[in-house]
């Protein structure tokens, strides 16, 4: 479903964000991208919908290649949903117009049908009764439930999060997840910036494990939080698991 | 999208506005155009006071003067309506130029130089310069005792030559022919020479002032005429000959306290028996007397700063968006059309609007050159701030849209530009404050407006003090509710942020 071929990118200080990532995620996969600030992940994610363009390497996506001038970079879009941290909902609009927006003007859906659409979405994440409150009246939890019933209006085959509940009160942390989780359980193709364990142990097939532009190391959820083979995970993890480095691993 | 549409009529209306403002009439022969059009428009300087062309004191929204008799008789011969046209005295002869009226009559002297440009009727009236010191001045007691002094006139008036002549006179020129007086009376100048015509009215009552010796030189007043009107010069010469020959000529300056022996030369002796208003009776005509006037320049002034703001914020909006979203030669030429209207006065951009561009065939009329004056202008400044409006939309709303499929354009519109012009709202606010009193400025390019009304006035009734206050008054009146509003929306803005 994506596939990333010795994908580099340089800012233009010079600085090298991505060295030469090679990534296949399979449909239906759920991925969960880790790693220090810094590393990458944000803009590793954004080079999936080219809202970062990259030096050299090929992206795929759903048998298009963003590199190839034929690809309708806006259709492919359509096609990838996308979460952020900081919502981004539009703040001039409700809760229901930022989601019947895009339908409306990027897939020409009737008013009518727009708004049916996002009704039942708004159903889905649980806030049925929200739909004409402005972003400013929603929590945190609420935006971010909001911003994701905006991306799945359009009916995406992929949907990316970047860090959606790091910016949330712990409490309000569980209401996007608990999404999340039903949206994986559904067969969605998933890859997600996260730190939450919990998720990533109950719902990812995979965790990649990226640190300096690189990815370091990639594994099942075991792999990588109990038994990571590089050192730098292992440190990484030791980290936010609040666990002393203890024995040495198996070297891979 | 509606207000994409406002923006496009907006753009459309001004250009049709532009095409109108520089069309102009096919040649034909001048008299037959007047008598067509049943009136002749004539240029002169109601600022430039009596006794020639100024506002009555008794009814300030109509103009008197021996100019406006002559005006007037002369349109009666003619079998027309007078229609007097305002324009600034240093430009009425480029304004006739480039054909604003028919004819110039504001105490123009005829000299070899004008003649170069322009013709000259007949003269109408043989002037003589008239020295004034103060009452008390016992030393300058005529034009050879100037020498060290310090003696005031008229810009390019023949006077200022006369002066310039005798050697060692430290010579100040004056734009009015009012502070002149009002200089020499409180002692910042030694003495004035004018046209007698203008010391008959504004010396002569004063106490403080008094004639010092004959008075000197000749020269003589002639109507100007477009180089091309020779058929309008014969016919206003004839004219001249008439009145001069029936006595209505002098029956006009002998109201106007204006006949002399020197005259003699030009007309037989008739007596006539009206009497003109002096500027005393002005000194006294109760203030409402001139509200008509004034409230009119208040209109005028609205009109042409709400018309301007209009073309600011439309232009100011394409101007922003070429110079971030366009490719290179377009984005770089918003760029330095913002930076050079910033970076030189408007008043330098009113001039060549309107005296610059006639020179290269394009002849705007008044209103157009002040509504694309201060529009223009201020597009520049509106750019800059709706550019501050969208710098401050958090790059993040262009993500979210774009990774819903959006194109850039569609992004814009619907989400980036209703953000930014929420947070440029009260800055747009106070830059219409602004340009409200800027739009005083277009008074140098014959627009009649509250500035310009107000000088009218005062030079005629010297009543600078209290019009003025009346004046600030107004525009106070007119600009306070905007500043109120403005504060209104940055709270707002505040409480929504
Ligand atoms: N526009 C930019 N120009 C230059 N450097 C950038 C830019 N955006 C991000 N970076 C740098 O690229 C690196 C990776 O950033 P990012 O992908 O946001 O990391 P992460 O999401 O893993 O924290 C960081 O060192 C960051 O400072
Ligand atoms: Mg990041």
């Amino acid at each position: 479903m994506i596939k990333f071929a010795g994908v580099s990118k340089y800012f233009n200080n010079g600085a090298r964000v991505l060295k030469d990532i090679s990534l296949d995620i399979n449909a239906g996969e759920v991925v969960v991208v880790c790693g220090p600030s810094g590393a990458g992940k944000s803009t590793l994610l954004k080079t999936i919908n080219k809202l970062e363009h990259i030096d050299s390497g090929e992206i795929i996506v759903d048998g298009f290649s963003l590199q190839d001038s034929k690809t309708n970079l806006t259709m492919l879009r359509a096609e990838i949903g996308m979460v952020f941290q900081h919502f981004n909902l539009y703040p001039h609009k409700t809760a229901i117009q930022n989601i019947m927006l895009a339908p409306m003007k990027v897939k020409k859906l009737g008013k009518k049908e727009a708004r049916e659409k996002a009704m039942s979405l708004l159903g889905r994440v649980g806030l049925s009764n929200k739909c004409d409150v402005f972003p400013s009246q929603l929590s945190g939890g609420e935006q971010q439930r909001v911003a994701i019933a905006r991306s799945l209006a359009m009916e995406p085959k992929i949907m990316l999060f970047d860090e959606p509940t790091s910016s949330l009160d712990p409490e309000l942390t569980s209401e996007v997840l608990d999404v999340m989780v039903s949206l994986a359980q559904s067969g969605m193709t998933m890859v997600v910036v996260t730190h939450e364990i919990g998720f990533a142990c109950n719902v990812a097939d995979r965790i990649v494990f990226m640190d300096n532009g690189e990815i370091v190391e990639t594994g099942t959820p075991p792999d990588i939080f109990v038994n990571p083979q590089q050192e730098r995970t292992r440190e990484f993890m030791s980290r936010i698991l609040h666990i002393p480095i203890n024995n040495t691993p198996v070297e891979g | 999208m509606k207000r994409l549409l406002r923006i496009c009529s907006l753009v459309i209306g001004l250009i049709i506005l532009l095409s109108w403002a520089v069309y102009s009439e096919p040649k034909e022969d001048a008299v037959e155009k007047i008598r067509k059009r049943g009136y002749i428009l004539w240029g002169s300087d109601a600022e430039g006071g009596a006794p020639y062309v100024f506002p009555s004191p008794k009814d300030p929204s109509r103009l008197i003067g021996f100019e406006v008799d002559l005006a007037e008789a002369i349109a009666h011969e003619l079998g027309v309506q007078a229609r007097q046209s305002q324009n600034a005295w240093d430009s009425l002869i480029p304004s006739l130029k480039r054909g604003d009226f028919d004819i110039a009559i504001n105490g123009i002297e005829i000299t070899p130089e004008r003649k170069q440009e322009v013709l000259f009727s007949l003269p109408y009236y043989i002037y003589t310069e008239q020295l004034v010191v103060r009452k008390e001045e016992t030393a300058i007691r005529g034009i050879d005792n100037l020498k060290g002094k310090k003696a005031g006139t008229l810009s390019g008036a023949v006077a200022q030559n006369i002066l310039e002549g005798i050697g060692g006179v430290d010579v100040r020129i004056y734009s009015g022919q009012v502070e002149p007086y009002e200089d020499l009376a409180i002692g910042r100048i030694d003495a004035v020479l004018l046209d007698l015509p203008i010391a008959a009215y504004y010396a002569k009552p004063n106490p403080k002032l008094k004639y010092a010796g004959a008075p000197v030189g000749r020269g003589y007043y002639g109507i100007v005429i477009k180089k091309e009107d020779e058929e309008l010069k014969k016919a206003l010469d004839d004219i001249l000959a008439k009145l001069l020959q029936t006595g209505e000529l002098k029956r006009i300056y002998e109201k106007w306290d204006m006949w002399n022996e020197t005259q003699e030369a030009l007309f037989q002796d008739i007596k006539g028996s009206e009497t003109h208003p002096g500027i005393e009776e002005s000194r006294k005509a109760p203030l409402q007397t001139f509200f008509p006037m004034l409230i009119k320049g208040a209109g005028i002034t609205i009109f042409i700063s709400v018309a301007s703001m209009a073309l600011a914020v439309s232009l100011g909006l394409i101007l922003t968006l070429l110079r971030l979203y366009s490719r290179p030669p377009f984005s770089s030429l918003a760029t330095a059309y913002i930076e050079l209207y910033r970076g030189t006065p408007l008043l330098i951009q009113l001039y060549i609007l309107y005296y610059g561009l006639p020179n290269i065939g394009i002849s705007l009329s008044p209103v157009a050159a002040a509504f694309l004056g201060l529009g223009m202008n201020y597009a520049a400044y509106e750019a800059e701030i709706y550019r501050a409006g969208i710098m401050s939309v958090p790059k993040g709303q262009m993500e979210a849209a774009s990774s819903l499929g959006m194109t850039k354009t569609l992004a814009l519109r619907r989400i980036i530009l209703p953000q930014a012009l929420r947070i440029a709202t009260p800055g747009i606010t106070n830059d219409f404050i602004a340009l409200f009193k800027d739009s005083s400025l277009v008074s140098v390019i014959a627009m009649v407006e509250l500035t310009k009304t107000y000088t009218i006035l005062s030079a005629s009734t010297l009543r600078f003090f209290e019009l003025g206050l009346i004046v600030a008054v107004l525009y106070f009146a007119m600009s306070y509710p905007l500043s109120l509003l403005a504060g209104r929306l940055e709270n707002k803005l505040k409480g929504t942020a």
